[in-house]
């Protein structure tokens, strides 16, 4: 199931974003965190906000993804998303991982099932080869 | 008031059409007419003016506007950071703190749109900030960005789309007495609203603002020299731009903004610094210019500024407080960027100040404190505190 078209604009990540996307192509979600204090944060960004360490920690989001927000999309903002429309922009939440965020889709979930605070579950896509994208669906239905 | 204190002298405009209607002259010709509309609101030779400064990636440099207008000196030429509208009251700021320093005597704020020339604002841009963590998702423009924060205020507060129909509804309504808003001679009504398509739900089309092409600028001096020009000083009481500092990207990005602002403008600390060097509270304004992108982001804004409860937005425009003539603290009198035009928001600003020389199309009667804001979902945002002299 691939629920965006592959002519969507793909992740042109800047060297601070590469490993979040080379941990992707390897299909583990990984948020970078701060190797002396521990602290989780996303987007990857040099310095840790809470102690200015540079030392990083990759940790893996496993389980425990809820959804914080979400939107139907109607109107297509790319010419590439025109097939595509009506799909779901979603915000999930990794509340072990310090409630860091991941903006995503859900995927095989119909609107009218969508509830904020539902459990989430992983979906790896890869639209374009090597191009692998985290996706989310109703806890339970991943496949 | 201190010789010092920075005052707004004269605000121009040009006219105001929907994007890629105004094809007879180019943006940095644009600008030059709102610049010298303004100079002759003031009753200022164009040739003293000596500061320009606009925000969000402005086109139009302050070198080829000041050779073209023939200025003596150019002694300030700035821009504020961040995308969108967030630096509009911003920019004036710039140009406040240059005159009230004494770095420039004369110093304007613009914002020129030809965007059939140019280019549309807030269509696909490869450079935007964290592209890579939203692009490829199918958030590709701001109205899916912020729907999901408005979704989220939904489901904190309760609000519904009937109140933000109601802002889009306040909105229309002021413009339908404004000769230069876009949507003046198209009333709105709920049915109307309901019906508008979907955009990114709960985003109606309506609930998003016009795409315009137009320029506006004003002009600010020190008092010294304000007191004698040809219209009424209306000082600037405080100014403000920033965000908190842990905003990021926000919900124009990876929406990862503090868990405890997740569903606001990140506002309230700039608000309450706002108003501490205004010597004010929010309960002492009479009117709002509150920077509309979106209904929700706007209302929002008004949470944030204290014009109602935290989550309080939306029992506050459906109770028509922010309707004039009859509510209790009137908003966007203009018709906002929700319907009069967006000139990203330095239009507020121009109507502030025609609150506080007492000839808007809607006057708040006896108007003497305007909060302008810009920019709702950025960092960094702004605001101005506009009295009377």
């Amino acid at each position: 199931m691939i629920s965006l078209p592959a002519d969507v604009p793909t992740p042109q990540a800047d060297a601070w974003e590469l490993e979040f996307w080379a941990h992707c192509a390897a299909r583990r979600l990984m948020f970078q965190s701060c190797a002396a204090c521990g602290r989780v944060r996303h987007p990857p960004m040099p310095f840790c906000p809470a102690c200015r360490s540079t030392e990083v920690r990759w940790r893996e989001a496993d389980g425990d993804a809820q959804l914080f927000t979400w939107t139907v999309v109607h109107h297509p903002s790319h010419p590439s998303l025109v097939p595509a429309v009506p799909y779901i922009v979603a915000v999930v939440e990794f509340p072990a991982l310090d409630h860091v965020r991941l903006l995503t889709n859900l995927v095989g979930v119909p609107a009218d099932t969508v509830r904020i605070g539902m459990a989430l579950s992983l979906v790896w896509e890869e639209p374009k080869r090597g191009v692998v994208l985290p996706r989310f669906t109703a806890a339970g239905d991943a496949s | 008031m201190k010789g010092s204190q920075p005052c707004i002298v004269g605000i121009g405009q040009t006219r105001y059409t929907r994007w890629g209607g105004i094809t007879d002259a180019t943006e940095l010709q644009l600008a030059g007419e709102a610049i010298l509309n303004a100079a002759a609101d003031a009753g200022v030779d164009p040739r003293k003016i000596d500061g320009f400064a606009s925000f969000g990636d402005d086109r139009n440099e302050p070198a080829l506007l000041a050779a073209s207008l023939g200025v003596d000196e150019v002694r300030l030429s700035t821009m504020l950071w961040g995308g969108g509208g967030g630096g509009s009251c911003g920019a004036v700021g710039l140009a406040a703190m240059a005159v009230e320093t004494g770095q420039a005597d004369f110093a304007v704020a613009f914002r020129s749109l030809a965007q059939g020339q140019t280019g549309r604002f807030g269509q696909y841009d490869p450079n935007w900030r964290h592209a890579s963590f939203i692009h490829p998702f199918g958030a590709i423009a701001a109205p899916q960005l912020l729907a999901l924060a408005v979704r989220r205020h939904m489901h904190d507060h309760g609000t519904t789309q009937e109140q933000l129909g109601h802002f889009a509804l306040t909105c229309r309504a002021h413009a339908q007495r404004n000769p230069a808003a876009v949507m003046q001679g198209r009333a709105l009504t709920m049915a109307d609203y309901l019906a508008s398509r979907p955009i990114s739900d709960p985003l109606k089309l309506l609930d998003c603002c016009l795409e315009s092409d137009g320029a506006c600028a004003v002009l600010v001096t020190r008092w010294e020299r304000a007191r004698d020009l040809r219209r009424p000083a209306v000082p600037i009481l405080s100014s403000a731009h920033g965000a908190r500092g842990d905003w990021s990207s926000g919900p124009l990005g990876s929406h990862n903004q503090p868990a405890d602002a997740y569903a606001t403008t990140g506002a309230r600390t700039l608000a309450r610094d706002l108003y501490a060097r205004a010597g004010i509270l929010p309960s002492d304004l009479d009117v709002a210019q509150i920077y509309d992108n979106f209904t929700g982001m706007a209302m929002m804004a008004m949470e944030d500024f204290g014009l109602c409860d935290p989550g309080g937005s939306g029992p506050f425009v459906e109770s028509g407080a922010a309707q004039w003539p009859h509510g209790a603290l009137p908003v966007n009198t203009h018709g906002g960027c929700l319907s009069e035009a967006y000139i990203h928001g330095l239009n507020h600003v121009l109507e502030g100040v025609r609150q506080m020389r007492g000839d808007s199309t809607c006057q708040v009667a006896g108007a003497g404190l305007c909060l302008v804001t810009g920019g709702p979902g950025p960092s960094p945002i702004s605001a101005l505190i506009l009295g009377r002299s």
